[in-house]
Order: C-alpha cells, then structure tokens, then sequence
C-alpha cells in the first residue's frame, strides 16, 4: 500500500496500516492513524530522505510509527537502524521472509541472531525492536513465574508474526533467540538472576508509586 | 554461572521487563531477593528503570502491576495503596486522563492499559 492512497482516503482502514510504501512527503499525519509500518527499501543502505522525514513527522505527532525491515532486505545495517530506532523514535520490525525456502530461512535466522545480539548489548536503546523484545518479553515471564501461560494481544505482533511461520522454524527462531539472549546474560542461571534484578527494581518502583499515592499523612515504610 | 557484571541495560530491555510484568494474568509474583545480583549489574538496571520513559510506563501499568507483585503474600496495592485511591483504580475515569490529586497514575490506566497496548510479548 503507498501511503499516497491512505492520505487520500484517511477513513479506510481501522488507523492501523502494514507494509506502507512512503512515496509523497506528508508531515501532518492523516486524520484517525493510530499505528503505520513504513517497508524499508534499503538500496544503497539508508534509509532515504523522504522516509526518514515521514517518520519523524509521524512520530513526534503520536503516531505509532514502525520500520518493517522485509527478510529478503539483504544490506541492512541492523545495528545502525537500531540506533536511528532510538533517535527518530520508531519501533523496529524485522519480518518474516515471504519465500517459503530454507535458505531465506536461513538467512532470516542470521538477521534475528545479529539483531539480538545488537539489541541486548547496545546502550541507548529505548525502542522496541521486533521480533527480540517480545521474545525477550516472554523469556522475562517464563523466568519470574516458571511457565507463560500468556497470549500475546499486541495487534501488531499478532498480525506481524504470529502464524507467519510453521511451527518448526518458529521454534527454531525462538530457540536462536534464546540462546542469544542467555549467552549475552551468563547462560540460563545468569539471565534469572539478572531477572530478578529487574523485577526488584521495578517493584521498588512500584512501591514508591505506592506511597506517592498514600500521601504525607498516609506513608507506610516499605519493606527491606 | 552467574551475570556478567559489564553487561548493558537499556532502557528498552527495562520497558520490555515492565510490560511482562503488566502482561501477566491470574499469577501473583513474590517480589524478588535480588541479593545474588552483582552490584555493578543492579546499579545498571536501577538507573535504566529511573529513566522517564520506564518510570512513565511503570505508572501507566501501576493498577495492573501492583496487583500481581506481592510482598510476603500481600500485593502492593492492598499492602501500601489506602482504600479511596483503590477505589479510583478500580473504576474508570468519567473524564479520560483525568487525574485525581495526588494520584495520577490512577482511573483509566487500571482498567484500559492492557487493552490499549496489550502484551507484546511473542509466546
């Protein structure tokens, strides 16, 4: 879809579009989008000036605004656009190829481990950056409760990746992802308990919201 | 083997813990002993949770998270949260983002954040 035909007819659609070709400057996003994925056409490696001032527009308006890398998108710098995730405030996304073969698989499977490994050990990264955070999402649920028993009801996610690969190369992907993620944080052992840091952390968190909320008169110590 | 100590935590990898932590349903979760933790490590995931980014969405998530975090058995919120800022987290907001004094991280956060962003989280 170009996204030309969505400013044309603002009201097609649910304000939730995939896969949008930018070929016009817009700058004021049409009225009622909610969420755009603009389709990466690497070329020469950047990603060119017309899309990249698209997305900034589009962001700084409160749009939801994400780059779908295609897997057949073969001189992507995953950790350059990571970067420029952050800068420009896009969430990044790195599709499932649409040919069905092993080698794109394959391939595929390369991209999610470089991309993991970038994403987990970059340091101003404040995006999301699909499919690693909602893998590493899920590895955070399974660590604090022992099973994740949870669907994903993110309309993106479920549109983007769910049921886009059979169960055995989905699996796989999890698997690379898995590996990636405990090695980066000392194997299995080592990721729980970087887990339970995070959890403590954000519980103290919590509990200061907590007492905010009590107010001066109501402050109840929190516990050690 | 335990958790490198140079390892990097960004800011993202603290929204994402945060939004498992607002995506979980029916299981309470012991708030927990980060003792084994190396210092240098929990030094890192404090200061990426200070963020305003994380602490915006921490409050965002407060009414959902504060009642599947428990502490010795109690959740947050029937432990520390008094009885009317619980009652303003159980109802929606007559009027969206309106902000009750003291508490604006209350109303229509509780009820709508997982409908509105939902778990992301690819299981």
């Amino acid at each position: 879809m170009l996204l030309s035909e969505i400013i044309d007819n603002p009201s097609a659609g649910d304000g939730f579009f995939r896969e949008v070709v930018a070929d016009v400057e817009s700058f004021v996003p049409p009225e009622g989008l909610k969420s755009i994925g603009f389709l990466y056409r690497g070329g020469n490696g950047d990603l060119g000036e017309l899309l990249l001032d698209v997305m900034i527009a589009y962001a700084i308006a409160g749009v939801e605004v994400v780059l779908e890398v295609p897997a057949e998108e073969t001189s992507v710098d995953i950790p350059y656009l990571i970067s420029v995730a952050t800068n420009v405030g896009f969430t990044l996304s790195l599709l499932p190829p649409v040919d069905d073969s092993e080698e794109a698989f394959q391939a595929y499977l390369v991209s999610v481990e470089t991309c993991t490994d970038a994403y987990i050990s970059q340091p101003n990264v404040s995006r999301y950056v699909y499919p690693v955070s909602n893998y590493l999402e899920y590895l955070f649920i399974e660590a604090w409760t022992g099973n994740a028993q949870v669907k994903p009801n993110d309309e993106y996610v479920a549109k983007a990746f769910l049921n886009q690969l059979p169960k055995e190369r989905e699996d796989r992907l999890k698997a690379a992802m898995r590996e990636r993620i405990y090695r980066y944080y000392g194997g299995e052992v080592g990721f729980k308990t970087f887990s339970k840091g995070m959890l403590s952390s954000i519980s103290r968190e919590v509990v200061n919201i907590a007492h905010d909320l009590s107010g001066p008169q109501e402050q109840v110590s929190p516990a050690s | 083997m335990t958790t490198p100590t140079n390892i990097v935590v960004s800011i993202s990898v603290a929204m994402v813990a945060t939004n498992a932590l607002a995506s979980i349903r029916d299981t309470k979760i012991e708030i927990a002993d980060a003792s084994e933790v190396p210092q240098e490590v929990m030094q890192r995931i404090d200061a990426a949770v200070s963020k305003r980014n994380v602490r915006e969405a921490v409050a965002d998530a407060f009414g959902i998270i504060s009642e599947n975090l428990t502490e010795q058995g109690e959740t947050i919120k029937a432990k520390y949260v008094p009885d009317h800022i619980k009652l303003a987290l159980n109802q929606p907001s007559d009027i969206p983002g309106a902000q009750a004094a003291g508490a604006c991280y209350t109303n229509c956060y509780k009820n709508c954040h997982c409908n509105c962003h939902g778990s992301r989280g690819w299981r």
